[in-house]
């Protein structure tokens, strides 16, 4: 299988004062095309970071993240903005919706920022909330939506460009259960699509619907288990 | 990204946070009121003021003076008697009006023969009576009337709107036209008109009244008090005559004073403002003083620029106190939009579009306080534009509007607001594109 993702002796350190701290030690770690990996570990333990590291929000210290062929730790602002417009989208706890805009304009924001026509990113956007169920909602401000919902307009969001790989942080977190089964449900079809499905949990119910489950702690991988519920 | 979305998304930015956008366009706008109306009044006041110099020919005049230290208005109002230098006899009048590029010249002389205007009862003293050949060169923009004409002579004057005034027309001048007024001379005076003593009568020197015909109220160029006779008539009273000989045969002899002390001034009227300089050069080669008007509008332009320099200045501190304002907005609001900076990061914003969004923001706050103020400036000047009419009016001079916003003066205010706003927003709008996505992402 193709690996898409590749990360090789990923460190991340921080200055705190004299001390130096590791989100991430020497990590390696390899995901393929179409996996659905969920990342588990106890807060601090590096997990967001690994994902913000792949998601390209940040970049690490040392080490080579490759993703879809190119090392995206060397990269500049430019093509960085471009790899996460382009190439990932990002499901937040928090869903991280600009309130005063509608669910129409908060999935068109990725395409803004691509530089798609406003006709055509319209166009795009109504696929997508479609593509959640949320076709009757367009108009609609995030305040007038539930939480499920919004979390929709986000992962609808995170569609807009295509992406091949989907990272969430704690999609679920901010949920109940049932509107959280909810999201899990709309997240295993998009892989199911062929989307490589990266998420962040504390929730070890959540973390086993992946295929495989990757514990961190202290910034090391400690453990890897693979599902076989595909 | 496109234009378009840079103006839609810092529109819709601002449009979120109207009430405090509002509040620091207002800033803007008080700043660009100040900057639009101090620097249309100076604009204004500075064209009437060359205007009414370019109206009467007064850029192209160069005055001649016996003494060489004066400068155009104390030329123009005859500066003092002076023993020294070159006398303005009538062969010098030849030897200037045969210069190059003159184009006329007109003779001036000071009637100080006379002491007061009597009329309806009023004793009016006399400040300023000034005669000149009405040839055309020197002109006065006449009020009500006309102004003097070559053909007049004996018995004709024209007086400003200060006389006028006092004799009771203010307002109406068009009567005052056509009315005769009594001019008395002093004790001494032995011109035209005057009752001179027969040789060996004892008799007490007494004022000789004169009648004038009021022509036309005209504008001053100098003093606000000028009474203008025509040079001919002046001529006849400035002389000096007495009888000799003895009681049986008395015999008149005369002496005009002009040909005596010279005429008081020599206008030259040249044919372009190119040449005045040349003229006048050539004519303090003659050993006389001329004074121009330029040397005179240059000290006053002097004079505008410096006052235009502290009200520009004056409004550049409401504009810099209002750039803090803008300062302080958009920093406010990149702490407010943290996250929201952050969400944009993550989709794909590059730092070029985050520093872009905000200093336009910024840009488009200074651009509508500019807009804005503009409109506030304009319609104070429309406001203030009759009061100003009325004023003038009230003092004689017929102003339209003197007070106007130039084009150039519009898109000045244009740029110097939106670029204010710019430079204010740079800072914040750099902070903004600086904050790290997973930073402001987090932010709480």
């Amino acid at each position: 299988m193709t690996p898409v993702i590749s990360l090789q002796a990923v460190n991340k350190m921080y200055r705190m004062g004299d001390e130096t701290l590791y989100a991430l030690r020497d990590l390696n770690l390899t995901i393929t095309q179409g996996e659905f990996v969920a990342i588990i570990g106890p807060s601090g333990s590096g997990k967001s970071t690994l994902a913000n590291l792949i998601g390209g929000l940040d970049t690490p210290t040392s080490g080579t993240i490759v993703v879809e062929g190119r090392n995206i730790a060397k990269l500049r602002d430019r093509a960085l903005s471009q790899y996460r417009n382009k190439h990932i989208g990002f499901i937040f706890q928090a869903f991280n919706l600009q309130g005063a805009k509608t669910a129409l304009a908060n999935v068109m924001l990725p395409l803004v920022f691509a530089g798609v026509s406003p006709r055509a990113r319209k166009k795009r956007a109504e696929v997508c909330l479609t593509q959640v169920g949320l076709e009757d909602r367009t108009r609609h401000r995030p305040s007038e939506l539930s939480g499920g919902q919004r979390q929709r307009v986000a992962i609808a969001r995170a569609l807009a460009n295509e992406p091949n790989i989907i990272i969430a942080d704690e999609p679920t977190g901010n949920l109940d259960t049932k509107h959280g089964a909810e999201i899990m449900d709309l997240l295993r079809s998009l892989n199911e699509q062929g989307i490589t499905i990266l998420m962040i949990t504390h929730d070890m119910q959540i973390a086993k619907t992946a295929d495989r489950i990757i514990e961190i702690r202290d910034g090391q991988l400690v453990q890897e288990s693979s599902h076989a519920n595909k | 990204m496109r234009t378009s979305d840079y103006f839609r998304l810092a529109f819709s930015s601002l449009w979120q946070q109207r009430l405090r956008s509002i509040l620091t366009i207002f800033a803007i706008v008080i700043g660009a009121t100040s900057m639009t109306l101090m620097l249309s009044l100076v604009v204004g006041l500075k064209g009437f003021f060359l205007d009414q110099f370019n109206k009467n020919g007064q850029m192209r005049q160069v005055v001649v003076t016996q003494a060489t230290d004066l400068n155009y208005f104390q030329a123009q109002r005859g500066g003092g008697a002076n023993e020294s230098g070159v006398k303005l006899t009538d062969k010098i009048y030849d030897n200037v009006a045969h210069e190059t590029y003159v184009e006329g010249v007109a003779k001036t002389a000071g009637v100080y023969v006379l002491d007061a205007i009597l009329f309806n009862n009023q004793t009016i003293s006399v400040r300023g009576p000034q005669a000149y050949e009405p040839n055309g060169v020197i002109r006065h923009d006449p009020v009500a009337g006309r102004d003097l004409a070559p053909s007049d002579g004996e018995g004709v004057v024209t007086l400003t709107p200060a006389y006028a005034d006092k004799m009771g027309f203010k307002g109406k001048y068009d009567q005052l036209v056509g009315q005769t007024i009594t001019l008395r001379t002093n004790k001494s005076f032995t011109g035209q008109g005057a009752t001179l003593a027969r040789p060996g009568a004892q008799t007490e020197p007494t004022p000789t009244l004169l009648q004038a015909k009021v022509v036309g109220v005209v504008e001053s160029t100098g003093n606000d008090f000028a009474l203008y006779f025509p040079l001919d008539w002046a001529r006849k009273l400035l002389e000096v005559r007495a009888y000799q000989g003895s009681a049986s045969n008395p015999k008149l002899v005369s002496k005009s004073i002009l040909e005596e002390q010279g005429y008081q001034t020599f206008v030259v009227l040249v044919d372009s403002t190119d040449n005045v300089k040349s003229v006048a050069e050539s004519i303090k080669g003659m050993g006389l003083g001329a004074a121009t008007a330029e040397s005179f509008i240059d000290q006053q332009m002097a004079v505008f620029n410096i006052v235009s320099l502290v009200l520009a200045g004056i409004g550049a501190i409401a504009l810099l106190v209002a750039a803090i304002g803008v300062v302080n907005t958009m920093l406010m609001a990149i702490m407010e939009r943290t996250r929201e900076i952050g969400v944009m990061r993550a989709v794909g914003a590059r730092r070029t579009h985050i520093r872009r969004l905000f200093t336009l923001e910024a840009a488009i706050l200074g651009g509508f306080g500019g807009i804005i103020g503009l409109g506030a400036g304009y319609g104070l000047i429309v406001l203030m534009n009759p009061y100003i009419n009325k004023q003038l009016a009230a003092n004689g001079i017929l102003a339209d509007n003197i007070i106007y916003l130039p084009l150039w003066l519009i898109t000045a205010v244009m740029i110097v607001t939106i670029g204010i706003g710019m430079l204010a927003g740079l800072y914040p709008a750099h902070r903004a594109a600086r904050m790290k996505p997973v930073d402001s992402l987090h932010y709480e």
